[in-house]
């Protein structure tokens, strides 16, 4: 069991850190940024500020925040620290929305670039939304939900959505392939001032209403029946948190495609440093996942510059040598 | 102060609970005992709210256990199951202070109150030491101290409150069974109700004010710990032949096989 770290300071640390991730990212590009320029209020420097990277920042931020802090939710739900937002069939279900999309905007040419753009990510969210509300659905019983049900479901609603998906991509043309494949390894290029505001609009509730069931949460983590007999009223906390985190990342996934790692990694590392606690645990996440994302999207931007590695890519190949490291370690952590 | 009203617990096609008829009161502590699948732990659940019975009702303080606002439930009835999983690295006074959430003491209290639940059951020294690292008897102690903080008596306590525990001394060690029923024995001295399963007759004998005895999903004798275990009830609900003797010691009644 590695110290804990002292609740007081982590919060500061972390706000700290999402400060640098925000300047950091602001600063970074395939175009230097003169910061001179900007004083002197250059036009051009202005539009590269305010008009990409500042929303691409908070754009980055909002979604890593809500996958982070919805993977502590789940895995606090789930009352297993190896559970995944995706488990509620999210992002399966988005990735279907998006090619269904692209696929009929081919098929029967849909709209123009920019209409196109908007209907993919209406397609995505609506695919996420419905996708975690059929599990939803069909892990209810007249007792409640069944987190048990809820994976199964999850892991079928998925395999279901992953084959019609396959299937599309084996129908469309080349360009139309090329499209699903590079929107499923996710990217912020799209960002805009609206796609912000529409992020902070579904993201927002989880944002603040998740970290107010921590209690509630600890509670649950020593069992259901333990957390009812504690006062929780666990039908309506599990109905709450599940539909706040299918809001969260069917939103994420819809503008930023599947980000890999982020929901799973960030509050198990976090956990291991600070903890099982809810109440610091959540607002940690939500801080250290939009961090995270900040950075590994300004990473994005200049590794491959001009060229822009997708998001998906570097998270998932950052984050699976980290989990399996964390995995190989497990036992000090986990009872065997 | 709660009240188990003919109750009937029908599970598909098994009938696991017939007719009961049970009021646990302010100050006593009540054993079942029963043989294995006779309807200890079902009878509990029944009790603690957490099965509905299908027929009969059960009350806490004369009203409907489904007519309390949750937590105003939980600052009068705190449930220690036979077994619970946790597999988050809490630490030992994080699990103790979780008995806390019903209440509005403010952290200070619920801090000592916690602090005093964990001396009871002699896990004080145990405080910073994750639950995952403990052993079976250790993890035990340390719920057996969450849900006794839960009830603490407290100025801002209910007046009346019980404690329903699983086999709580399934893992523990000898001396620390007998502590715990002698500590069972003084917090309902001091007014708590106890409602306790246990395995172990002779704990049931020594410090019981009543026994119910259950089989096949009856309670088939409910008094006086003393009346109700007698030899020959024993060796019709149990089908174990025993003797009851007198302790060489302070010469009360003992059960020997």
């Amino acid at each position: 069991m590695p110290s804990r770290l002292p609740p007081y300071a982590v919060l500061p640390w972390l706000c700290a850190l999402l400060l640098l991730a925000g300047l950091f990212g602001l600063a970074s590009g395939p175009a230097p940024l003169a910061w001179q320029l900007l004083w002197n209020g250059d036009a051009a420097a202005e539009l590269i500020l305010w008009q990409l990277r500042a929303p691409r920042v908070l754009l980055a931020g909002l979604i890593g925040a809500a996958l982070a802090l919805s993977g502590a939710a789940m895995q606090g739900l789930c009352r297993n620290p190896l559970a995944d937002p995706s488990i509620i069939g999210v992002t399966s279900g988005a990735s279907l929305g998006a090619s269904l999309v692209i696929a009929l905007s081919g098929l029967i040419g849909l709209g123009g670039a920019l209409a196109g753009l908007s209907l993919l990510v209406g397609g995505a969210f609506a695919g996420g939304l419905l996708a975690s509300l059929l599990v939803y659905r069909l892990a209810s019983t007249p007792q409640g939900v069944s987190v048990l049900s809820m994976l199964l479901a999850g892991l079928a609603i998925g395999a279901l959505a992953g084959a019609i998906n396959s299937g599309l991509a084996y129908l469309v043309d080349n360009e139309a392939l090329r499209r699903i494949s590079l929107w499923q390894m996710g990217s912020l290029g799209g960002a805009n001032w609206t796609r912000v505001a529409v992020a902070a609009v579904l993201v927002g509730p989880a944002l603040l209403w998740l970290p107010r069931d921590a209690p509630a949460l600890n509670a649950l983590l020593l069992g259901e029946s333990e957390a009812r007999h504690l006062g929780v009223d666990v039908t309506a906390l599990k109905r709450r948190l599940i539909l706040l985190v299918a809001l969260a990342v069917a939103a994420a996934v819809a503008l930023g495609g599947v980000i890999a790692f982020v929901g799973l990694l960030v509050p198990h590392l976090l956990r291991l440093w600070l903890g099982p606690d809810h109440r610091l645990l959540l607002p940690a996440t939500a801080l250290a996942g939009a961090a995270l994302l900040i950075l590994a999207d300004a990473l994005s931007r200049v590794l491959l510059a001009p060229a822009e590695l997708p998001i998906g890519i570097l998270t998932a190949l950052l984050g699976a040598p980290l989990f399996l490291s964390l995995l190989r370690q497990r036992r000090l952590y986990l009872p065997a | 102060m709660l009240q188990l009203d003919r109750v009937s617990l029908r599970q598909g096609a098994r009938q696991c609970l017939q007719d009961i008829s049970l009021e646990l009161a302010a100050g006593e502590l009540l054993m079942l005992a029963g043989p294995n699948g006779a309807g200890k732990s079902s009878l509990l659940k029944l009790a603690c709210g957490e099965w509905r019975p299908s027929a009969g009702q059960v009350c806490l303080e004369g009203r409907a256990l489904d007519g309390w606002a949750a937590a105003a439930r939980a600052r009068r009835l705190a449930v220690l199951p036979q077994q619970s999983q946790l597999d988050f690295a809490f630490l030992a006074e994080e699990v103790v202070s979780l008995g806390r959430l019903p209440h509005t003491s403010g952290w200070r209290r619920d801090r000592q109150i916690a602090r005093e639940a964990m001396a009871l059951m002699g896990v004080s020294e145990l405080a910073l030491a994750p639950y995952t690292q403990l052993s079976g008897g250790e993890r035990r102690r340390v719920q057996l101290a969450r849900v006794l903080a839960q009830i603490w008596p407290d100025a801002e306590a209910p007046p009346q409150r019980a404690l329903l525990l699983d086999e709580p001394t399934a893992g523990l060690d000898w001396a620390h069974q007998l502590e715990l029923m002698q500590n069972l024995r003084r917090l309902a001295a001091q007014g708590l109700a106890v409602l306790v399963v246990l395995h172990d007759l002779n704990l049931a004998l020594r410090y019981a004010d009543r026994v119910g005895l259950l089989q096949r999903g009856a309670l088939c004798a409910l008094g006086p710990a003393q009346q109700v275990l007698q030899p020959q009830r024993i060796q019709q609900v149990f089908g174990v032949e025993v003797s009851l003797v007198a302790h060489p010691r302070d010469g009360r009644p003992a059960i020997i096989q």
